[in-house]
């Protein structure tokens, strides 16, 4: 994302430079490079009714003297070789976003949460299926590791609660650990009641809370 | 949330009580603190001076009212506004049974205040003190003023003069350790970490408050100087450490430690730095809490099935099951050790206990959680309802004269002790 900012900003600054030279009165830059594409047009507006004496001028210098061209075909050069960079910035940055893009629907397919009945880290046929989707991911996807957050509700106290976190991602973790995930790829953190995806004080927002929540890490 | 007009703690700025006169024994010591829902007994308070009087005078009706003993009789029904020596006729008569002669003032930003207790039923002098502090801290004259009030006609320690640590949520998913005043009047933030910070637990000489915080990612333990505010790490292996609890003497730290999902209790030598487990169980052991005796721990363990609270020596022989509800948490001894509260839980019903550790008999004080014993073993504060309809309570250990500390958002309350 910072080299596709640091690209534009280059453009940007590419612009504002040739707006700056086109607003200088005699533009000895402008004499070069119109002179050069006009030279190119030319050949194309061979219709043109009354030549100027001044571009007729321009138009004999790389014939006269070399150095005009040779700077021409220099700057030619460099104005390639800058697109070509940019052009190579825009692709990685794409490929980036692509990437973090499928990064997403993955996280978001595995994003489902295990939930549990109250006081208890036993897992349910549904979390086992959850976890049998992320395990599937994750042999699909060898290099990322995730992050298992235990959470209760707000019943019972602060520190029973984040006793009992640990023991909920632990629970998934060791089910993963037996559909063939290197335990090594899975870290886990018990927030006990502190982080509730529901606020009211209800059973049913009780049961949203007591859960697993799994976030993939990276690589 | 900022510690309001600058106020600060006894912790930090000492209040100089000079004590003129104090009757031999109690007089007519006619409060019995130990059998409360009685009839409250009549206090005049007779203080004169400048505006910061009037303020300090708030404080003492406040915390006087909080105590749940007493009864503010209203000043419009005083037949005079001066008290000499000797005369108790006309505080009699609009039924006074205390009477509190005070003047005050703020010179070159000191306040001072001198204060009479008289007991008007025996019409004698119980107490004459002095009392200076830094104007900015004048609120403490007028807890210091309630307590030795308390302390005069009970004979049992004051609770206000003294700091209460808790978590506060400050946003949603962020809880910061904090300080309030027992009587709800100063709060103060200790952390600004931007995490969860819980289970407080002030050291036993008061200077330190060890507490959870998972500022690095994960539950560790941290120590906050509080004069300071300076903050040390007390341990931090991977994995979960949590609630910590003080042994009597300030030496050891227990606390449970989670290392492969399930929680264990460990205790931490502080002069070694040397760590010991002191449960081995598959169940979940955690929020130990060591006896004032220094000779117990009592601890929550699901090795039944569910959370009940038990005990066991430090050295983790005689682990005993104390409570045999279907659910219990938060055992918090009493100072004197012969008590023991805790939490049960059943469907959304919270409900504060006291177990008397002699008889063993266990009794509903409160609907409730996370109590929190008073320094003379009086009250318990604890926190009721959720959300930000969470508040803070007094009350006595027999659940009479419930009072509202203050609306907070908070958890794990843990009173400074007495020094």
């Amino acid at each position: 994302m910072k080299r596709v900012a640091m690209a534009a900003v280059l453009v940007l600054a590419g612009l504002f430079m040739v707006s700056c030279e086109c607003t200088t009165g005699t533009c000895p830059a402008k004499k070069q490079i119109p002179g050069y594409v006009k030279a190119g047009e030319k050949q194309g507006m061979q219709v043109a009714p009354k030549p100027q004496k001044s571009e007729a001028k321009v138009v004999e210098a790389p014939t006269t003297g070399k150095t005009p061209y040779q700077l021409s075909q220099e700057e030619l050069e460099r104005q390639r070789m800058e697109a070509e960079r940019r052009r190579l910035e825009a692709q990685k940055a794409k490929e980036a976003e692509a990437k973090a893009e499928e990064l997403q629907r993955l996280m978001e397919l595995v994003h489902k949460d295990i939930h549990f009945a109250f006081d208890s880290y036993t897992l349910s046929e549904e979390a086992k299926e959850i976890l049998g989707a992320v395990a599937e991911y994750l042999h699909q996807h060898p290099n990322l590791s995730i992050r298992i957050e235990g959470n209760c509700d707000e019943r019972g106290s602060t520190r029973y609660n984040l006793a009992l976190g640990e023991k909920r991602a632990n629970a998934a973790k060791e089910y993963l650990g037996y559909l063939g995930i290197d335990p090594s790829r899975i870290d886990t953190v018990s927030y006990g009641e502190e982080k509730p995806l529901c606020t009211e004080h209800t059973e049913e927002c009780w049961a949203k809370n007591r859960r697993d929540h799994i976030v993939i890490i990276g690589e | 949330m900022r510690n309001i007009n600058g106020k600060l703690f006894g912790l930090i700025l000492t209040i100089l009580v000079a004590t003129l006169f104090s009757a031999q024994g109690y007089g007519k010591v006619y409060i019995d603190v130990t059998s409360p829902g009685g009839k409250l007994v009549s206090v005049a308070l007779l203080m004169k001076g400048d505006p910061d009087t009037k303020r300090v005078q708030e404080v003492t009706k406040k915390d006087l009212e909080l105590y749940g003993l007493f009864k503010i009789i209203d000043p419009k029904t005083f037949i005079t506004n001066r008290f000499e020596n000797g005369n108790f006729k006309d505080w009699r008569f609009i039924g006074a049974e205390i009477l509190v002669v005070a003047h005050g003032g703020t010179r070159n930003g000191k306040f001072s205040l001198s204060a009479r207790v008289f007991d008007v039923v025996e019409g004698k002098e119980i107490l004459a003190r002095k009392y200076s502090i830094k104007r900015e801290a004048k609120d403490l004259v007028g807890m210091r003023l309630a307590d030795d009030i308390f302390t005069a006609f009970t004979g049992e320690e004051g609770i206000f003069y003294s700091s209460v640590a808790l978590s506060v949520r400050t946003r949603p998913g962020i809880k910061e350790i904090g300080i309030i005043s027992p009587d709800g009047s100063s709060f103060q933030l200790l952390t600004h970490d931007n995490s969860i910070n819980l289970c407080p637990s002030w050291s036993p000489d008061g200077r330190w408050i060890a507490y959870t915080s998972f500022k690095r990612g994960e539950a560790d333990l941290y120590l906050l100087e509080v004069a300071t505010g300076r903050v040390k790490v007390l341990s931090k292996k991977k994995g979960a450490e949590i609630s910590p609890s003080w042994s009597p003497d300030g030496t050891q730290l227990a606390f449970s430690y989670s290392l492969n999902g399930n929680s264990d209790i460990y205790i931490k030598d502080l002069i070694t730095g040397y760590t010991k487990r002191i449960t081995r169980n598959p169940a979940i052991d955690t929020s130990p809490a060591w006896s004032p005796d220094g000779r117990k721990i009592a601890f929550v363990s699901r090795r039944s099935g569910a959370p009940h609270i038990y005990i066991m020596n430090p050295d983790g022989s005689e682990q005993t099951r104390l409570t045999f509800g279907p659910y219990e948490v938060s055992p918090a001894w009493s100072p004197k050790g012969d008590k023991l509260a805790y939490v049960s839980v059943e469907g959304g019903k919270i409900l504060i206990h006291v177990l008397d550790m002699k008889s063993g008999n266990s009794k509903v004080v409160v609907e409730g959680e996370d109590p929190c014993w008073s320094p003379n073993g009086r009250y318990l504060m604890f926190f009721k309802g959720e959300g930000p309809r969470r508040t803070l309570y007094l009350t006595t250990e027999d659940g009479n004269g419930i009072v509202k500390v203050r609306r907070l958002n908070g958890s794990d309350p843990c009173w400074r002790s007495l020094q």
